[in-house]
């Protein structure tokens, strides 16, 4: 079946079967090898994407489903060779070590933001506590992420 | 396989009536997507309500709060007619896996599954909700989700029967509340959960209806721990230990008794402490 979404702000017509997951359509049909594929049930957030601006787990989400969406991946993230203000926070707070769990939890955290552009450190935890890092630890992350609210701020002023 | 998804009831409505066999409803997929790939040679023909606007309300009808089957957790928690209304149901679906999932798991998905961990299924026992949908006739069914713990309701094994909602009577200063305990803090699965729901009269709590999860295939009503809440001199102690009989009179040979016997006295604690907040 044909479905018709945009992808990193590109409209996109894709064949799709009915079971293919939203992961296998961006991963293996366009591509965008950011979107990393751990558990396979909703549970580690290493496939986690923007769906209208939500997060979502694309491993829970079949791609037919997505017919009519936005959908944004880390590659949707960094325009004209830019570094997105989290990305570059990730950097330069050592939040990344193997790098496996790093574009989940920078998806996660760019919805985090756009909805709360001012977290306090318990909302960062409760915006991430569906992503699963097995070696950096979630201090430098967490406070990446404020690091990058802050910025945020700041250009805002 | 095979998928459609209308984009309205009526659009739905006609693809039902054409009676498609093997269907199964799609809302989420938090649940669906991760049987399909333990199923690879399932045949199905999949009809994905996720974008059907008419199961997406909550809205007050009458003297009713009425939630639609797509209404996803996230949707649940932040609905300020839900907080007013059901405290209890949105405190449930706050604690329900992840952001991500509580993103795209809706009501109507947590209760269709009928996993004895749904977390959504014991706040709305205690809120005395009724489920309501139609099947493919266009015939309307309505029943209390209290009678199914004894008899499965027929509508609920018509492959066609498409579940819209839910509706909860509006009761005047009811509280509710909800407390789980799994192995985790977040993104867990209870190991064992427990809904309230009361009113306050003359100083005194009034019909209380506590409902336990995850403790038989369908969540029980501990009808003796409502009976002391209820009494004229409600006692903490007696209260949590009516609960720990409970468990043991419902799984008395199951390898988990000693452990949920214990547990759900931290949450009948839980619940007991709230209670006493705004009771006094």
């Amino acid at each position: 079946m044909k479905i018709e979404l945009t992808v990193n702000h590109v409209l996109r017509v894709v064949e799709v079967a009915p079971e293919m997951r939203l992961l296998d359509l961006l991963r293996d049909v366009l591509g965008l090898t950011s979107v990393k594929e751990g558990c396979s049930e909703g549970e580690c957030g290493a496939c986690t994407v923007l769906m209208n601006n939500k997060a979502i787990t694309s491993c829970t989400v079949l791609a037919f489903q997505a017919q009519g969406s936005s959908i944004l991946t880390l590659e949707g993230l960094a325009e004209g060779g830019e570094l997105d203000v989290l990305q570059q926070a990730f950097r330069d707070n050592d939040a990344v070590q193997c790098g496996f769990c790093t574009p989940g939890m920078i998806m996660a955290a760019k919805a985090l933001l756009l909805e709360n552009p001012s977290p306090t450190e318990e909302e960062v935890r409760r915006g991430l506590e569906g992503n699963l890092c097995r070696c950096t630890g979630y201090i430098p992350i967490f406070r990446a992420v404020r690091d990058a609210a802050e910025r945020l701020a700041n250009h805002a002023r | 396989m095979r998928a459609d998804r209308p984009v309205s009831l009526k659009e739905l409505r006609e693809l039902l009536g054409q009676k498609p066999q093997n269907l199964r409803f799609i809302a989420g997929g938090t649940d669906l997507v991760l049987h399909l790939r333990r199923s690879p040679n399932e045949d199905l023909h999949l009809v994905d309500l996720s974008s059907l606007e008419e199961l997406r309300q909550i809205a007050l009808r009458g003297e009713e709060l009425e939630i639609g089957a797509g209404v996803t957790f996230d949707e649940l928690e932040r609905s300020p007619l839900v907080r007013t209304h059901a405290q209890g149901l949105a405190k449930a679906a706050s604690q329900v896996g992840s952001p991500q999932i509580r993103n795209r798991g809706t009501l109507g998905g947590n209760f269709m599954n009928r996993s004895a961990a749904a977390d959504g299924v014991p706040p709305l026992l205690a809120l005395e909700a009724q489920a309501f949908g139609e099947d493919a006739t266009g015939a309307e069914h309505l029943f209390s989700l209290e009678d199914l713990d004894t008899s499965e309701h027929p509508a609920l094994q018509n492959p066609l029967f498409l579940l819209k909602g839910f509706r909860l009577p509006l009761a005047k200063g009811r509280y509710s509340d909800f407390a789980k305990v799994g192995s985790r803090t977040g993104v867990t699965i209870s190991k064992l959960n427990l809904a309230l729901s009361c009113s306050f009269e003359e100083g005194r709590i009034c019909c209380p209806r506590i409902f336990a999860g995850s403790l038989a295939p369908y969540p029980q009503r501990c009808k003796e721990a409502e009976a002391l809440l209820a009494s004229d001199t409600p006692d903490y102690e007696r209260f949590l230990r009516s609960l720990s009989n409970f468990v043991e009179q419902t799984i008395p040979s199951r390898g988990s008794m000693p452990y949920k016997r214990r547990a759900i006295q931290g949450l009948g604690d839980d619940l007991w402490k709230r209670l006493q907040e705004v009771h006094s």
